[in-house]
């Protein structure tokens, strides 16, 4: 972007290359996918591995490359664990020309039974593990637990996904 | 709402005034900085209370180099900054206590984001916010999230441990 702006900014006419590199860059900050989720999901892991938070996916297209532009992750859930201090985290989980599970937050929760929030964001770069590249990717809310526990998401809690894409 | 030409359309050809201002809203709006800071080693113990710039405790210890493109102007030259945190931690004594995370964008300046009053111990809490700051001048800024504890009295005891995430993100908003 940083060249094309500043031809545009010295007051200078664009080309056509110019143009297209600002329009590529307006479609990609307004390539935003949301997942919300009422959720009925009940997760027993202890294997420190995701699973999905049921209840559905959102289907998401990254315009560039990995290279090209990051990706701005935002989740969250709200829920309780069946057994005290049991560490959560929370991911979303991208199936697609990469397939990889972007971590966004983590938390002991301490208490049994008792309904705690976890969010968080990142910004997923090119130089991360699982960098996204160019293509169409399902999108899944997903959680991981490190002790052997149930975690409940009920049907009073939610779960969100947020994914922009960040032209560079 | 970025201000943009009003002008565009089939019978104008855009000049190259007007397209400056469409690519500085764009550079501005594109503009899009964060961290998540998690397994956080060594723990951060705060053992200190906030007074005016005193008792923040770094997250992260390397900066993020934010570059702000907008002025400080309420005028279409101008930008705001939306910002999002959150982060978990624990008391281990003396509640209530509330935990404040914030933002460093100079030597003085701690945007506090989010916060929440903690009644009980040894249980993690989470805490997020949003907030917008204006009037802050274009330019190069080293973002740092930072920790602090507010008690009515001593002593403090706030925790961010290696289980914790602290994350954030912030992002231009053009006028």
């Amino acid at each position: 972007m940083s060249a094309t702006i500043s031809a545009l900014l010295a007051g200078r006419a664009p080309d056509a290359a110019t143009m297209a590199t600002l329009l590529k860059a307006i479609t990609r900050i307004t390539n935003i996918g949301v997942l919300a989720l009422n959720g009925t999901a009940s997760l027993s892991t202890g294997s420190n591995t995701y699973v999905d938070i049921a209840g559905g996916s959102i289907t998401w297209t990254k315009q560039g490359s990995a290279a090209e532009s990051d990706v701005l992750i935002i989740g969250a859930y709200s829920g309780y664990v069946s057994t005290t201090n049991v560490w959560c985290a929370g991911a979303a989980g991208f199936t697609g020309p990469v397939t990889f599970d972007h971590y966004w937050g983590s938390m002991y929760i301490n208490l049994a039974s008792s309904h705690n929030m976890l969010a968080g964001c990142r910004i997923i770069r090119a130089t991360d593990s699982g960098a996204l590249a160019a293509g169409t990717y399902t999108v899944k809310a997903r959680a991981k637990l490190l002790t052997t526990a149930t975690l409940t998401i009920d049907t009073n809690d939610t779960a969100s996904i947020v994914v922009v894409e960040l032209p560079k | 709402m970025a201000t943009l030409p009003s002008t565009f359309g089939t019978n104008h050809q855009p000049t190259a005034v007007e397209l400056a201002r469409v690519a500085s809203v764009v550079q501005q709006s594109t503009n899009i900085a964060g961290n998540n800071y998690t397994s956080i080693v060594p723990t951060v113990n705060v053992n200190d209370g906030l007074s005016g710039n005193t008792g923040w405790h770094a997250i992260d210890l390397a900066p993020t180099v934010f570059t702000k493109y907008g002025d400080a102007s309420s005028g279409s030259t101008g930008s705001d900054l939306l910002i999002f945190m959150t982060g978990s931690f624990y008391l281990t004594a003396n509640p209530p206590a509330t935990l404040v995370f914030s933002l460093k964008f100079d030597a003085t300046h701690y945007v506090q984001v989010a916060s929440n009053i903690v009644n009980v111990i040894n249980v993690h809490h989470q805490a997020m916010g949003l907030t917008v700051e204006r009037f802050w001048p274009a330019g190069v800024y080293a973002l740092q999230a930072y920790v602090g504890l507010t008690n009515a009295s001593s002593p403090y005891n706030g925790v961010v441990d290696n289980g914790d995430t602290v994350s954030w993100f912030v992002a231009e908003i053009p006028h």
